[in-house]
């Protein structure tokens, strides 16, 4: 008895499965490429922070606009109160790939509206 | 993490390796149940097999990864990085848990 010959279907997805695994690793070659020697750019934003239970919580987005991964990324928010007083915060990320963003909250005692926000230093690690 | 430390080419050659332990696993191990399940006569027929194989544990990976939010906020070299990485545990149960799954519906 011969073997059964493929029909439509198997070979449909055969050729879906080829374009899917070619195009997968095709993406991740170029990438390497591309990405090649370049260095993470850490950018922040600061939102309007909301009275919280603990607090005034401010929300902070990160992005990584540069083309390497950035490891343990440090956000520092900085409140400078009236009278020279100063409550810090940060918000620690362990991955920040490139083209990625990442959502956090850091939470302050004192009300942002009585002072000034602002970012601090950010630092991150190349992996 | 591995999909994000990993540079494109070592994740390249991470999804080439696994496509080679697939292939292994469902033609040239021996597996329970590759003889009667995962039969390839010709070099098209493994191909054939290795690359379908693969790709179904890629889209499996990549919806478990999506469905548990893996990808929120994430960059599409970071998305193909960690499905890959998470493709070569998928790739071992497509090829050897579907053989064990189906070696044991007839007992050995």
């Amino acid at each position: 008895m011969g073997k059964p010959a493929k029909n439509w279907l198997e070979w449909s997805v055969f050729a879906v499965s080829l374009v899917l695994v070619a195009g997968t690793l095709g993406f991740l070659i170029r990438e390497s490429f591309v990405a090649k020697g370049g260095t993470a750019e850490v950018i922040a934003r600061l939102g309007p922070p909301k009275a919280a239970a603990g607090g005034f919580m401010v929300p902070v987005e990160v992005a990584n606009l540069g083309k390497g991964t950035a490891e343990d990324v440090r956000v520092t928010v900085v409140l400078e109160l009236p009278e020279g007083e100063r409550e810090e915060g940060a918000l620690d990320i362990a991955f920040l790939p490139r083209e990625s963003r990442r959502n956090g909250w850091v939470t302050f005692r004192n009300d942002p509206g009585r002072g000034v926000l602002r970012l601090g230093a950010t630092a991150f690690e190349e992996p | 993490m591995i999909g994000i430390e990993l540079s494109g080419l070592q994740l390249a050659l991470l999804g080439i390796a696994t496509m080679v332990l697939a292939a292994l696993v469902l033609y040239f191990s021996d597996f329970r149940g590759s003889r009667r399940w995962a039969r390839a006569d010709t070099r098209l027929a493994m191909f054939r097999g290795t690359v379908i194989t693969y790709a179904v544990s890629l889209v499996a990976s990549a919806a478990i990864l999506w469905v548990f939010g893996r990808f929120d906020g994430m960059g599409p070299a970071a998305i193909a990085g960690l499905t890959v990485a998470l493709g070569v545990a998928s790739t071992l149960g497509a090829s050897a848990g579907r053989l064990l799954l189906q070696g044991g519906n007839d007992g050995g």
